[in-house]
């Protein structure tokens, strides 16, 4: 089943100009770094909401 | 941070940390955007690539024996205009593409390069390069800074009779990646695995640990271009396609560095049954072509990959190409006519049968499995 709200990220730039790169590490992470990698991520973009309306009301 | 709409919600891109984030309805709601038209589609492909992948030139001051693009020196002749790049960059970046892989032959040769980069980057999105790492000095360094990251290609660290790449030394190599770091590049190294150079992997490993390198994306042999003529002799053995997933994992953990292996590697990652819910959840997929990918060529012809047969489409008229181009089409609907054993595989979701490119060049017939998929090779033995 899906995670809800974020359900998948892609990490990283693909400075491969002929196909997309798959990074290996994730398969050694854990689900709790998995987890934190999911929380700090959505933290990050509410930051960006959070700021982008301070610069609207300013 | 950019945000585009999807059917399922929408894909947020960030640079910090570099990634996409693909996200479903309410959440997209719950950061103020509200509603689209895409919401309420059925359509399950993506609405516009997330990356392009640009050949910028076919002038190449190298002649690889296994170049895809067919590139070498006077061979930049049908290059697009510098203006024509522009019109391309600006009607790709309204339809909100996040990523453009910058390459060529070899890009560094088009005097125009940085500022068809910054021209990127000032309409929204952000430019990658791929280099040979033979045309490097501290003022091209520093402009480098435009990209997002540098990979240079870099197959082996040996000079053997069995390298495919021009004969480059390696110090010429080093010098560049100290120049580009030097002046604060993120520098990975691109790496085509062939049947050659498999047992020096650990080699490339260590390499690119000792001068700390952000990654190596490691690419499977295309039989395109001039690669058409050294496959047979060049490509990997299907216990190598077997072995290479543990073994980059091993080399990951022994030597914590981030290794990648591109998306026509798909098969022989799912050959070893990996957490479904882990591939999902970082969106790992085989073949991206014509959904989250599309490329141009120098001379500005579409195509739904890099290695893919143009479309009858030009640059001019990408979003036509992408809307109704029929060889788009053939690649992101391939599971609707998936035929067996790709049909019954537990993966066929994931790795979308594979490489088509390498299927239809070997196999003359874009529909069968990747004929070097595991899956496939035990099946076919079984038979």
């Amino acid at each position: 089943m899906k995670r809800k709200g974020i359900f998948a990220i892609k990490l990283g730039y693909n400075p491969n100009s002929s196909s997309i790169g798959l990074g290996i590490r994730i398969f050694l992470w854990s689900s709790l770094s998995i987890g934190l990698l999911f929380a700090y991520v959505s933290y990050i973009i509410s930051r960006h909401k959070k700021s982008k309306k301070k610069e609207k009301h300013d | 941070m950019k945000v585009r709409y999807e059917s399922f919600g929408g894909i947020i891109g960030l640079e910090k940390p570099e990634s996409l984030i693909f996200a479903d309805k309410s959440f997209m709601k719950k950061m103020g955007y509200l509603h689209s038209d895409l919401w309420d589609a059925k359509q399950k492909r993506l609405s516009a690539p997330t990356e392009i992948h640009f050949s910028l030139t076919g002038e190449c001051n190298q002649n690889c024996q296994h170049c895809y693009m067919n590139s070498g020196p006077n061979k930049g002749n049908e290059d697009l205009s510098f203006d024509e790049v522009i019109a391309f960059v600006d009607e790709v970046a309204e339809m909100s593409v996040f990523h453009m892989a910058l390459g060529g032959g070899e890009s560094l040769l088009r005097s125009d390069l940085f500022e068809i980069a910054k021209y990127i980057r000032k309409k929204g999105m952000v430019p990658n390069l791929t280099t040979n790492g033979t045309i490097m000095d501290e003022n091209i360094a520093k402009q480098c800074n435009i990209f997002g990251q540098i990979n240079i290609s870099l197959d082996s660290l040996s000079l053997s009779q069995e390298q495919m790449r021009d004969t480059v030394d390696i110090n010429t190599i080093i010098k560049s990646i100290e120049l580009l770091k030097k002046k604060k590049n993120k520098v990975g190294i691109n790496s085509v695995v062939n049947r050659y150079n498999f047992g020096e992997i650990e080699n490339l490993v260590q390499f690119a640990k000792k001068y700390k390198l952000q990654d190596i994306e490691f690419l499977r042999l295309k039989p395109q271009g001039r690669g058409k003529l050294v496959y047979d002799k060049y490509k990997c053995t299907p216990e190598q396609h077997l072995e290479f997933f543990p073994l980059l994992i091993k080399l990951s953990k022994k030597y914590k560095i981030s290794l990648k292996m591109d998306c026509s590697y798909v098969p022989m990652l799912c050959a070893h049954n990996p957490d479904k819910k882990l591939l999902e959840q970082f969106y790992i997929r085989g073949c991206f072509g014509g959904d989250m990918l599309a490329s141009v060529s120098p001379s500005g012809d579409v195509s739904p990959c890099s290695f893919a047969s143009p479309s009858h489409y030009k640059a001019n008229e990408f979003k036509k190409a992408w809307n109704q181009s029929e060889i788009f089409k053939k690649f992101y609907t391939w599971e609707e006519k998936a035929p067996e054993p790709c049909r019954s595989c537990p993966y066929l979701e994931i790795s979308r049968g594979g490489c088509h490119v390498v299927t239809e060049l070997v196999t003359h017939d874009f529909f069968a499995p990747d004929p070097d998929c595991p899956r496939v090779v035990e099946w076919r033995n079984k038979k």
